[in-house]
């Protein structure tokens, strides 16, 4: 075929993608653009620069390196022919040399460029502080951001990773991290404000939540989950304490009337969206007070019903109007008084039967009815020995309001184990602090009376047998197990129903005796109707119910607006997966102060809530999982409007000439290597936190400290650490023994120390090198040629006590040595990016054994792939210096604007020659 | 109009602030006349430090502005483009240097770094204070570049160019392009031929249509500036019409005069026509007038005799030959360093002790052979490290090459004697990809490795084992002791050095030089192939010892030098030139005489001098040259210069106390 192939020619693109904006991609980028052409220079980070902006001073010059750095990233900033593409990706490159196709997928960063003016005021309200990468972690950042201060572009970032767990995990979505962040920060108002974006019910959440955040919340794999509830709690009640201000009523916006049946959560969960979207909203209740189950259903030990008044209080002063005393019996009626949808929340108030002997004697009483009366403080006659039959929430709030009531006898009766019950651990710990007796395993058979009285219960003991339906153990009767608990009342709190008969006819019902609906939309069979709750769900949670209210809410709006229903509404949040918990100290979690059993008197509130300091403890406790909260104080401080939540990816394809992959390299993480004792002991750093120690702009501004911040007096370099080591990496990283010298030389400078040098060899091969390894050791520095075998602070004589000790062969001497020293400093191994191979694969380019990626030829095309019109420059391709970064840059450009410069490409001609793509598999 | 002066300190982090007091010089500077804002701030070159100075030149209206942080050299131009973006004239910006002049030359004496920080800023508030607003001129740029050394750095840097469609013109002293690469053998580390790949290469460079070859030719004089270089060469008399050879090899074959072949470094032998190496570029002889019986005494012609083209040409004479070009590539190689100094070697004293390179021609000859010098093979070896580099009594530095190509000896001793190879080394370098690897390699290998310093090598044997061998004595550093090694062969890797005659090449060139003799890149970081002269790079061992691969890099990068200059078409001029002021100009021709480039001419009709703009540095020699102050600089008045230092000797009340 070979020799019927024709060269044709072929228009080449005039313009270069470099992709990495270190040393290398930005010299190469000055290279293309000085020549004329337009060169886009991709950087994944917000701003460019690379591994050299981090650096304090070069070697051998000394001289620093944001002085040759930064007038570099000015240029490239301003230059006419570059375009800067910062947090930006290369998803797919297709095409041939002179005629790519780029796909660049621009990752969003919340901030509009074009209006940011770098004036930090995002940074200084953002709550959120997250280990700084720029200083490896040696100081912290926001999570609205700039790299550092002489950034190009010099813009913010806000750095957000995705929904945090205990988001994701909220039924309803409320954002914990957000008002968690707000709180650490002190600003309690900010973070109640934060909740009420979600739901009113900071202070009901905050007391009687089932909390499934706390249970997917990262920070409980490194000790225990943050508290959130008792924090979400606490900003409640701060705010309360201080005097809430009413809030201004929301004007309507809306035509569309909106009823809604019920004033349990559920209902005033939909009102509060509603009203928010500017739909006149009437709630219509029943009972004489609104709360539903939550005013009727909790003790007020647990939730004191001025917190249900404030909390619905808020939402009535938005411009809910609740009509109490007014029952609905009639559907018809309520569209008759110009509503144009309903929402039926009237929960499930009716009280399943057990069907034993007995059941309907006096003394017997349900727990719903029950609990209804102890909180609208009628009189209950309750015996002194009572037993509660159930496991729930409900069955331990009634055994804990009949000790309240005077009950001196109180016992729990529960057909399965304790594992089983349904109940939350700390109220059924809560009651056993206030004795009450639990019998698990333990089913009733018959309520035992006498005179019509009752005397007894007669009980049977379980087993568990094979999981049922609901995925629970099923109970067992043992046979002839039966036994008796002497009582004079007994509450069965077994389960809640629909009460069908106080509801409209015309609606359907599930098998389960549930209002049957769409289990997206909520809509019940009668159009413009939709129902949410418990009467859909059966008895489930505060939370539950509210998120429930607020989908019906948006089917509502969406109805009224006459919008598809569906849309988007299956879509699941996607939550961080990966959360860094490495360095991550172990901190207790605050516990909850409490009443002390014995001080429970009446229906005083048994937990007491944190006070401020506790808050911003726990508060400071969060990890930060999603790094940006969205506590949106960024917005408010932002005066030039340039901050956007909602950016998405963007993606943009561009066609380029060439390509130039400057994609750089990363450092050795030495902590598997046990015996250097990094993260193990506090002084022992990697070359690159020394970095940013002697960095002016750094975490110690240019000092050199160790961690208790006093000044060492002795410091020992250790050399090729990961390099030259077969366990890690075979090649030499060529730089080391340089900034091992240099390092040398300014920690004598900066602090007078002892420094120790232990090399292997001496690589000082670079222009001026040999010269700058003289001075050095002609300062006094002390070198000593050997591995070092280990650092350890197990001391041998006294003047080693405090300090660590590097044991050394000391090849020269021959013999073992013992250092000891203040300060260790591991000179770490350059290595391929972690994600070189993903790279290489969509750029097609090879690796070789190391992990870099291969040149064309070893000698003779060191800047050329085995793709022709991609080139590689700078570490990317195995560690090298800068000057030999940027004389590998100018090259690549040199090749680059071979290919573009001549306007044309040669391509051999078989047949039809299609484009061939160069990435994917 | 009124002068409204903004003056800018820069802290540099603490390059400057930590060692003088920023405030007190700022606020200082804000006092002086006509200074209307005084800021200091931590970085001035950043984006914020130039938006600063954007924004006050908008806001205040400012006339002229002075930045006190480093060199004019480093930032100069950063800031009189902010001034630009501002709508300022650039060069109503200037710069007080009080980073190099004071915080770190004062660095131990805060008070005076302050003192003298402020008096500098004053005088430079003066000296802004007189600018004129110039304007910027471009001359264009001629497309052909020009290539000096046609070893592996030129041959690339030309077929760079070259591949791009541009002229070049590739000047090599040599008969034949191909450098010290074509001496070599195997390269390393991966043991590949260096000819392999060197002969495409020769081969592309002398069919390409865009390289015109000047082999055998000398630069002799370069004039002009950037983009408009005029050139000088001399085409040395080859005594044979290139236009009619066609390298058949008769003359070579019967010349009866042989003498030692230069490019086998005297292994073998050559005739008095010749080319240096079977498979030159261009494969046509020369005849080397010094051993050429007929240039000696008229009695031999053989070569013309038996020519069958009539190619020679007994009569062909030096030619000069003047070019025009936009770009200058300096690639011209190294010398290798000769150890007959180095006494105690006994280099040159005994037949066994040998250079690398001369290691090299031998492995390249002989069918690969390596042997002594009685035609034996050697039972053991011993490689002396670090011959004339990091040794302060010839060259400091080090040479880069020399551990490498060592192990690669050993590799090839190994592989074709089997003989015993120790490595007398000081510390192994092998920093390069698949370096290490390739140490690893040599150490299973068996190679013996000692580390430590030769003493001597010698022939006086103390023991029955070291009869008739070489001893090579060194302290074994790891040992702790004294050892003597008794081998076959010794093999001096010896240090790459600058070519003897680099004074010449750098004063044609106007190169500076290092420490080192090497020519001097005009930053060792970012700038790594330019050099001190616009449109001038030096790329490869001339500008300091590299490897194959370092110097192709270079070579690439120097290429992309000379298309981005070629590409653009233009170049910017100096706007601060000299001017005559015809008035008072007598015609001396003073300042003719003193022009280092030629830009002032005295018109012989009017006796007035005139200055070539496009080729004025505003180096200002004339100007204080010139009797009758006829001849300034722009900006560079003497008013001016007098008022500056008026301003920075006098007296100030409570200066930085």
């Amino acid at each position: 075929m070979q020799d019927q192939a024709g060269i044709k020619a072929s228009p080449s693109k005039p313009d270069v993608l470099i992709v990495g904006a270190g040393i290398a991609g930005m010299q190469a980028a000055l290279e293309v653009a000085d020549s004329g052409h337009q060169a886009y220079l991709l950087e994944r980070l917000p701003s460019v620069g690379g591994h050299m902006l981090q650096f304090d001073k070069t070697f051998p010059t000394l001289d620093c390196a944001s002085c040759i750095g930064t007038p570099k990233m000015s240029q490239v900033g301003s230059h006419k022919k570059i375009e800067l593409l910062v947090c930006s990706e290369v998803e797919e490159v297709s095409g041939h040399a002179g005629d790519f196709r780029v796909r660049i997928r621009r990752n969003p960063t919340y901030v509009d460029i074009s209006q940011c003016t770098g004036c930090g005021e995002c940074e200084k309200v953002c709550p959120v502080s997250v280990p700084s990468e720029w200083d490896c972690g040696l100081a912290d950042r926001k999570a609205a951001f700039r790299v550092f201060p002489q950034a190009v572009p010099n813009v913010y970032t806000i750095d957000k990773r995705g929904h945090p767990p205990c988001r994701a995990a909220c039924p309803a979505g409320v954002n914990a991290q957000g008002y968690i962040a707000l709180i650490s920060a002190g600003k309690f108002r900010e973070a109640l404000e934060v909740l009420r974006r979600t739901m009113p019910f900071a202070g009901v959440c905050g007391r009687v939540c089932t909390h499934p955040c706390e249970l997917e919340c990262e920070r409980g794999k490194v000790d225990k989950p943050i508290a959130i509830r008792a924090l979400k709690r606490f900003m409640a009640d701060r705010v309360l304490e201080e005097g809430t201000e009413k809030p201004e009523p929301i004007t309507s916006t809306k035509e569309e009337k909106v009823a809604i049946i019920g004033s349990g959560p559920s209902g005033i969960a939909c009102a509060y969206d509603l009203v928010r979207e500017g739909y006149p909203v009437t709630v219509f209740e029943a009972a004489p007070e609104p709360g539903g189950l939550l005013r009727y259903g909790i003790p007020e030990y647990r939730l004191p019903n001025r917190v249900v008044d404030e909390e619905i209080g808020y939402v009535q002063a938005l411009g809910v109007e609740i009509k109490t005393s007014t029952p609905v019996t009639s559907l018809e009626e309520i569209f008759n008084q110009g509503y144009q949808a309903i929402f039926l929340a009237t929960g499930a108030a009716g009280s399943q039967k057990m069907g034993i002997p007995g059941e309907d004697s006096e003394g017997v009483f349900q727990a719903l009815d029950f609990l209804r009366k102890v909180n609208s403080g009628d009189k209950v006659k309750l015996g002194t020995k009572v037993a509660v039959v159930g496991g729930g929430n409900a069955a331990i709030d009634t055994t804990r309001a009949a000790k309240r009531l005077g009950a001196r006898e109180v016992a729990l009766v529960y057909r399965r184990s304790r594992a089983e019950m349904p109940a939350a651990p700390e109220e059924i710990e809560a009651a056993e602090a206030e004795n009450i007796e639990i019998n698990i395993l333990s089913a009733p058979v018959s309520v035992l009376t006498e005179n019509g009285r009752v005397t007894g219960i007669q009980c049977i003991r379980m087993a568990l047998g094979e999981p049922d339906a609901s995925g629970r153990r099923r109970p067992i009767q043992i046979e002839g197990s039966e036994f008796e608990i002497e009582v004079d009342s007994v509450i069965m709190a077994i389960g809640q129903t629909v009460d069908k008969t106080k509801l409209p006819d015309k609606l359907e019902y599930t098998g389960w005796g549930t209002l049957a609906v769409d289990s997206v939309t909520l809509e019940t069979n009668v159009d413009g109707v939709f129902a949410a709750g418990d009467v859909v769900s059966g008895p489930a949670d505060v939370i539950s119910v509210v998120a429930a209210g607020k989908q019906a809410a948006i089917s509502i709006d969406r109805y009224l607006r006459g919008a598809d229903m569906t849309e988007g509404r299956t879509e699941t949040v996607e939550r961080v997966r990966e959360v860094d918990k490495t360095g991550v100290e172990k901190k207790p979690r605050q516990s909850m102060p409490v009443l002390e059993p014995d001080k429970r008197q009446g229906f005083a509130e048994v937990e007491l809530g944190f006070d401020e300091e506790m808050a911003i403890t726990e508060a400071k406790r969060c990890l930060n999982c999603g790094v940006c909260s969205e506590c949106l104080a960024c917005v408010s401080a932002c005066d030039r409007n340039a901050i956007h939540h909602d950016m998405k990816v963007q993606h943009r394809d561009l066609e380029v000439g060439a390509i130039i992959v400057t994609t750089g390299y990363d450092v050795l993480d030495p902590t598997p290597i046990y015996q250097y004792g990094y993260k193990r002991f506090d002084n022992v750093l990697t070359s690159f936190e020394l970095e940013r120690l002697l960095n002016s702009t750094g975490p110690t501004e240019g000092q050199i400290l160790l961690k208790d911040g006093s000044t060492p007096k002795s410091a020992v370099i250790i050399h090729c650490v990961g390099s030259r080591d077969k366990n890690y990496h075979e090649y030499c990283s060529r730089v080391c023994c340089m900034y091992g010298l240099k390092h040398a030389h300014q920690i004598r400078e900066k602090t007078g120390a002892q420094v120790y040098q232990m090399y292997i060899d001496m690589r000082t091969y670079g222009k001026g090198y040999e010269e700058f390894y003289k001075r050095i050791s002609d300062e006094g520095i002390n070198f000593i040629r050997g591995k070092v075998a280990q650092v350890t602070d197990v001391a041998q004589t006294d003047e080693e006590k405090g300090k660590l000790i590097v044991v050394c062969e000391d090849t020269l001497l021959e013999s073992m040595i013992r250092i000891p020293a203040d300060m260790v400093i591991l000179n770490v191994a350059m290595e391929p990016r972690p994600d070189a191979g993903e790279i290489a694969k969509v750029f097609g380019l090879q690796q070789d054994t190391d992990g870099f990626f291969s040149e064309r030829h070893y000698k003779l095309d060191p800047i050329g792939t085995q793709t022709e019109g991609i080139f590689i420059a700078g570490c990317c391709q195995g560690p090298k210096d800068i000057q030999d970064s940027v004389a590998q840059a100018i090259g690549a450009a040199a090749k680059a604007l071979a290919i573009v410069a001549r306007g044309e490409v040669g391509t051999v001609e078989v047949e039809e020659v299609e484009a061939v793509a160069v990435g994917g598999d | 109009m009124e002068k409204r002066i903004g003056v800018y300190v820069c802290h540099c982090g603490f390059n400057i602030a930590g060692y003088l007091d920023v405030e007190k010089v700022a606020e200082f500077a804000g006092k002086l006349d006509s200074v209307v804002i005084s800021r200091h701030y931590s970085y001035m070159c950043s984006d914020p430090g130039q938006d600063l100075i954007k924004q006050d030149i908008k806001e205040l209206g400012l006339t002229h502005v002075l930045v006190c942080s480093c060199s004019p050299t480093m930032h100069l131009r950063t800031f009189r483009e902010a001034c630009q973006d501002a709508g300022l004239n650039p060069f109503h910006c200037d710069m007080a240097t009080i980073r190099e002049l004071c915080s770190w030359v004062h660095s131990h004496d805060p008070q005076l770094a302050t003192e003298k920080a402020m008096r500098l800023v004053a005088e430079g508030v003066r000296r802004v204070s007189y600018s004129n607003p110039l304007e910027i001129k471009f001359a264009p740029v001629n497309p052909n570049t020009l290539i000096v050394g046609a070893g592996i750095a030129g041959i690339q840097a030309a077929l760079e160019i070259a591949g791009s469609e541009h002229k070049v013109y590739l000047v090599e002293r040599e008969p034949s392009i191909g450098g010290h690469m074509a001496q070599l053998d195997k390269t390393f580390p991966y043991l590949e031929s260096a000819a392999e790949m060197l002969n495409p290469r020769m081969a592309e460079v002398a069919s390409s249509e865009y390289i015109e070859l000047m082999p055998y030719s000398e630069v002799v004089e370069v004039s002009g500036y950037i983009g408009n270089f005029h050139v000088k060469v001399k085409k040395k008399a080859r005594f044979v019409d290139e236009t009619k050879c066609n390298g058949c090899g008769e003359c070579w074959e019967k010349c009866p005069v042989e003498v030692d072949s230069e490019f086998d470094l005297g292994i073998r032998k050559r005739k008095a026509i010749y080319t240096p190496f079977t498979g030159a570029v261009p494969n046509i002889p020369v005849i080397d007038r010094e051993s050429c019986t007929h240039f000696q005494n008229g009695g031999c012609s053989t070569c013309e005799e038996v020519c069958p083209t009539k190619a020679i040409d007994f009569n062909q004479e030096d030619e000069i030959v003047e070019l025009e070009i936009g770009a200058i590539v300096v690639s011209t190689g190294y010398d290798v360093f000769d150890p007959t100094p180095i006494y105690q070697y006994g280099y040159k004293r005994f037949d066994n002790v040998i250079t690398s390179l001369e290691f090299e021609r031998m492995v390249n000859n002989n069918d690969g052979n390596i042997v002594l010098k009685d035609g034996s093979t050697p039972q053991s070896v011993a490689i002396v490290h670090c011959v004339g580099s990091r040794d302060q009594n010839y060259h400091e530095y080090c040479s880069r090459v020399c551990c490498m190509y060592s192990l690669k000896y050993s590799q090839l001793i190994k592989e074709k004697t089997g003989a015993e190879v120790y490595q007398m080394y000081i510390d192994m370098r092998c920093f390069g990809k698949n370096q290490e690897e390739f140490y690893q390699q040599a150490s299973e290998a068996g190679v013996r490795f000692i580390r430590g310093k030769v003493g001597q090598v010698t022939d006086i044997t103390q023991e029955d084992e070291e009869k008739g061998k070489l001893i090579v004595v060194c302290e074994d550093s790891l040992l702790g002791s004294m050892i003597r090694v008794p081998v076959d062969l010794v093999i001096l890797s010896v240090a790459m050095e600058p070519r003897a005659d680099t004074d010449e090449v750098a004063r044609v060139f106007l190169l500076g030089r290092t420490a080192d003799g090497f020519f001097l890149e005009r930053h060792p970081k970012l700038d790594p192939v330019g050099t001190m002269i616009d449109g001038v790079y030096a790329v490869g061992c001339c500008q300091g010892p590299k490897d194959i691969p370092d110097t192709v890099s270079q070579a690439i990068g120097a290429g992309a030098r000379a298309l981005a200059l070629i590409s653009k078409g233009k170049v910017e001029m100096e706007a601060a030139t000299a001017y005559v002021d015809e008035e008072i100009c007598s015609g001396c021709g003073y300042c003719e005489a003193v022009c280092a480039y030629s830009a002032v001419e005295v018109d012989p009709r009017t006796r007035i001098a005139k200055v070539n703009e496009a080729i004025c540095k505003g180096c200002g020699a004339c100007a204080v040259n010139c009797p009758s102050k006829a001849m300034q600089i722009k900006n560079f008045g003497p008013k001016q210069m007098l008022d500056m230092i008026d301003t920075a000797t006098r007296e100030y009340a409570g200066l930085a106390s």
